[in-house]
Order: C-alpha cells, then structure tokens, then sequence
C-alpha cells in the first residue's frame, strides 16, 4: 500500500520545464526585492515628510486661532 | 543553503523543494496545472519574505506549511465551493499504482494530507501536528480515520 503510493506519487513527476520557468521567476523576483528597497525607503522618507509637515501646518494653524 | 538567497541558492532550493512541494499540493487540488501554480506561490512568499531558517528540516517544514495554507485558500476559492475537482488522468502509471494514488486523491482533504505527509514525507505523528499546528492526537485520529477510509475505497474500487 505505501510503496504504491509512493511510486505513484514520485511518477506524478514535476516538469524540468516548469522547474526551469520557476527558477526565471524567482530570479526575476529575486532581483526586483533588490532593486525595491531603496525607492521604499524614499517613499517612506517622503511620506514621513508630508505627515511632519502636514503637522506643522496644523499647529501653526491653530495658534493663529 | 539556508538563510541564502543567492542565484545559485535558488536554484538549489527548486532542485531539492520543489518536488515535494509540488507533490503535496497535487494531493490537495489534484491537477498538475493547479499544483504548479501553487508551487510557484510556495517559492515566490520563500524569495519574498527571506525567513530566517535554523536547519534544513526547518526550512523543508516551512515551505510544506505555507504549500498547505496556500492549498486550503485554493480549495475555498468560489469554483471549488461548487464542484468537486475529478483527480486528473494518472492511467499512464502502473495499474496498482494509479488504484492507490486515485483512492487516495477520493478521501477527505483532512485524511489524504495527514497520509501523505506520514506515508510519501516520512514524517511522525509529532512533526504532522507541528506542520498543521493541530494537536498529535488528531493527527493521530485522522490517520487512522483515513487508512480505514482507504481500505473501504480499495475494496469498493477492486468490486467494480
């Protein structure tokens, strides 16, 4: 019973084609997690920026009141 | 080959993984398509979210987790709420073969992933319980819940 299984299972092969795609995939993937980093550290550098000022413009704001 | 996400790595982890990931979601959703797809999603959250492994078996336990959450979310979808998926054809293999992985692909999702990890994944009862986050007595229950459904579906399939 379990070798049967097993057999059967290891002949439902996975495609050297598919693993070869998969691979491009990932490096692709790979490669735009690296490049991602620096843009996402300036986003949350100009987010972080509008909120200060955004803040600032507040305060100031309600002083005025 | 831990923790390293180097091209070379890369293609290592598919080479050694990618099988058995494969495998496990195609006991899920029964269709090589639908099983290469999620093991691509397997491999892509790997590059994505970089997790910090301590062994090999780690990593290996990891990728089956993630491959049967993502396997569970498959099944939920709308299309598999309204139709049961026929097992793809597997008459190129063996006939004894094909009986078994056939009956196997009939049983309940909870009983064929609980013998597939213990029986094609050699994992024990203990490590079953870690990868489904379940209690090792009803990994225990659904071991024998399944091979009891297994024989049924054997003798019922050699009846025919």
């Amino acid at each position: 019973m379990k070798n049967d299984y097993r057999a059967g299972m290891d002949a439902i092969g996975i495609e050297q084609a598919f693993q070869r795609r998969l691979i491009d995939i990932l490096l692709e993937e790979a490669d735009r997690q690296e490049h991602k980093t620096p843009k996402q550290a300036w986003l949350g550098i100009g987010l972080g920026l509008a909120v200060l000022i955004g803040l600032l413009v507040w305060l100031l704001g309600s002083k005025d009141d | 080959m831990i923790n390293d996400y180097s091209e070379t790595t890369i293609e290592q982890l598919v080479a050694a993984y990618s099988s058995i990931v494969f495998r496990t979601a195609f006991t899920y959703c029964k269709q090589t398509s639908d099983a290469e797809d999620l093991t691509q999603e397997v491999f892509l959250a790997l590059i994505q979210k970089k997790p910090k492994f301590e062994s090999e078996e780690h990593l290996k336990a990891w990728l089956l987790r993630v491959c049967i959450n993502k396997a569970k979310n498959h099944l939920k979808r709308d299309w598999f709420r309204r139709k049961e998926v026929e097992p793809e054809d597997l008459t190129y293999l063996p006939v004894e073969q094909m009986e078994m992985v056939q009956a196997m692909l009939k049983l309940d999702v909870n009983y064929r992933v609980v013998l597939h990890l213990y029986y094609y994944l050699g994992y024990s009862i203990k490590e079953i319980a870690k990868i489904l986050k379940m209690r090792p007595a009803t990994v225990g229950t659904r071991l024998k819940r399944g091979r009891d459904n297994l024989k049924t579906i054997l003798g019922e399939d050699r009846e025919k």
